[in-house]
């Protein structure tokens, strides 16, 4: 245990070093809320006849939490792929913890200083600046919380995922074009899934898509979402269980693959 | 004349080391469509369910979309080196192309040559054609001809602002996250009309960071759109002015850092 909160003080340490990195991260952050508000402040006035139980208000407040839950998770998918292909893998293996295990601490020390350092300073100043405040009870941030919590491990199982494709491709960058093109589409950071035709979020929510930002914000928001909170939790559960099993199946095989040259 | 073809064999070497894994090369191919087709797509469901963003229609929207992806087509393909640039400056590696009695700039682009930023113009094509066929736009001569200077001129406006970014390595060293910023992320502005943004974003992206020459100011003189909410009506036909006045000073500015350049060899 004592080495996985080294390792997630270590990748939170990393975090911290780069502060042109941190400044610019911010604006970059603060930028897709702004183009999202915008383009929802402008289709809510056109048309306010098309948007059903969305208000102008909500759709904003949408966009501030939406992209603020995405910016929390911190992105490490390159450190397993890099390890991969240079061969330094073999220093991991050798070591006393389980490499998915390393990969969720280095995750977990990126994220825990995504949400302090970037996620809530932009909160505060993203509902100062738009001027719309969400008023969210104990209870319903209790059920957010939770989803939350489901939504950052579905992140993780695709992120450790893709990393472990490295160990059958030379090339893994495709793979994580196609998830982001996915992620683009049907997460719900871009646009909330329920703007979408029904048959298509019915299919929609039979991925785990929709499960990284649409549940929990619409959850967060108390947005009318096509399930009870206690269908959300068993299709979480289902979700978490079937990508976990699909990432440990990869990771198996992948690490059956590799041969290392001695030397 | 000796010059060029050394430029275009680093060029025919770099395409061929990108395909030497021919089905990497091909998945790659595939998912840069997909990823742009999902953006796509998201547009397209907003304006499905909402008829119009800033009362631009769909095929509005796909013109703007098709402004954008032809320009940043040719970028792709030419300045894809200036991304890592900041590498090349951090381990010395630059210091070769100062070495070679060669422009380090054309080597630094020729070296990366990227091929694969054709299926931006594919798509941009694609997009002509969708926009098109909603919007019956009567193609003479004269709109051929100002299409391809707004290409051109929306090319040389974000072929700059790579130039410029990447001249901030030769002080700073590292430049990845303006990279991100200003090379990725601003592009998602162009995505959407204009005229949605606050007044400041629209001076900004039209004074400041000029984007909004690419596809949001030609797209009126396509479209037969109303120009008076504009900062200047003649904007419709500043993209390739602009684009060139942007090109000449980022090019000034990549001289200041090549001579303000230490290597960082030892």
């Amino acid at each position: 245990m004592e080495t996985y909160l080294k390792l997630i003080s270590k990748s939170f340490q990393r975090s911290i070093a780069y502060k042109l990195e941190y400044y610019v991260s911010l604006a970059n952050a603060f930028l897709y809320i702004f183009i999202f508000t915008s383009v929802w402040k402008t289709v809510a006035r056109e048309n306010s006849s098309s948007l059903g139980t969305w208000t102008e208000d909500s759709l904003i407040q949408y966009a501030i939490l939406s992209t603020l839950i995405k910016v929390s998770y911190g992105r490490n998918e390159s450190l397993l792929t890099t390890k991969i292909k240079s061969g330094d893998i073999a220093y991991d293996l050798l070591k006393p913890y389980h490499l998915f295990m390393m990969y969720v601490s280095d995750s977990l020390g990126v994220s825990i200083f995504q949400l302090l350092a970037r996620a809530f300073p932009l909160l505060v100043f993203s509902f100062f600046f738009f001027g719309t405040f969400p008023h969210i009870k104990l209870v319903t941030f209790g059920k957010f919380f939770i989803c939350y919590v489901f939504s950052y491990l579905i992140y993780l199982c695709f992120g450790f995922a893709l990393s472990c494709l490295a160990f059958f491709f030379t090339e893994v960058f495709s793979f994580m074009i196609l998830y982001s093109a996915l992620v683009t589409l049907l997460s719900g950071s871009v646009i909330p899934v329920n703007i979408f035709p029904n048959w298509i979020q019915e299919i929609v929510s039979w991925t785990p898509f929709p499960y990284l930002y649409f549940y929990p914000t619409a959850v967060l928001l108390n947005s009318p979402i096509n399930f009870s909170f206690e269908k959300l939790i068993s299709m979480y559960i289902f979700q978490v269980s079937s990508l976990g099993v699909l990432t440990y199946f990869i990771y198996f095989l992948g690490i059956r693959k590799v041969e290392f040259a001695g030397g | 004349m000796e010059e060029v073809k050394i430029y275009i064999q680093m060029a025919l070497a770099s395409i061929k080391s990108r395909m030497e894994y021919k089905a990497s090369f091909i998945i790659f191919l595939f998912t840069i469509f997909a990823f742009y087709v999902a953006q796509v797509l998201a547009i397209t469901a907003i304006i499905f369910r909402f008829q119009s963003i800033g009362s631009w229609s769909m095929g509005e929207m796909a013109f703007l979309y098709s402004l954008l992806v032809l320009s940043q087509g040719l970028v792709a393909c030419g300045f894809g080196g200036l991304l890592d640039f900041g590498t090349l400056i951090r381990t010395g590696n630059f210091d070769r192309a100062m070495i070679r009695p060669l422009s380090p700039l054309i080597q630094v682009l020729m070296n990366d040559f990227d091929l694969t930023g054709f299926v931006h113009v594919v798509l941009g094509i694609l997009a002509v054609s969708i926009a098109n066929s909603f919007l019956q736009i009567k193609w003479d001569a004269l709109k051929i001809f100002v299409l391809v200077l707004v290409v051109l001129g929306g090319s040389c406006i974000l072929a700059s602002i790579r130039i410029l970014i990447a001249s901030v390595a030769f002080w700073a060293v590292e430049n990845s996250s303006l990279i991100h910023l200003f090379v990725f992320s601003s592009r998602e502005f162009l995505l959407y009309p204009m005229n949605i943004y606050s007044k400041g974003v629209k001076f900004l992206l039209t004074f400041l960071i000029p984007l909004g020459f690419i596809n949001f100011y030609p797209a009126h003189f396509f479209l037969n759109k109303d120009t008076s909410s504009l900062f200047h009506p003649y904007f419709i036909f500043g993209t390739f002015p602009v684009g060139i006045s942007m090109l000449i000073l980022s090019l000034y500015v990549w001289k200041l850092g090549q001579n303000a350049y230490e290597s960082a060899g030892g």
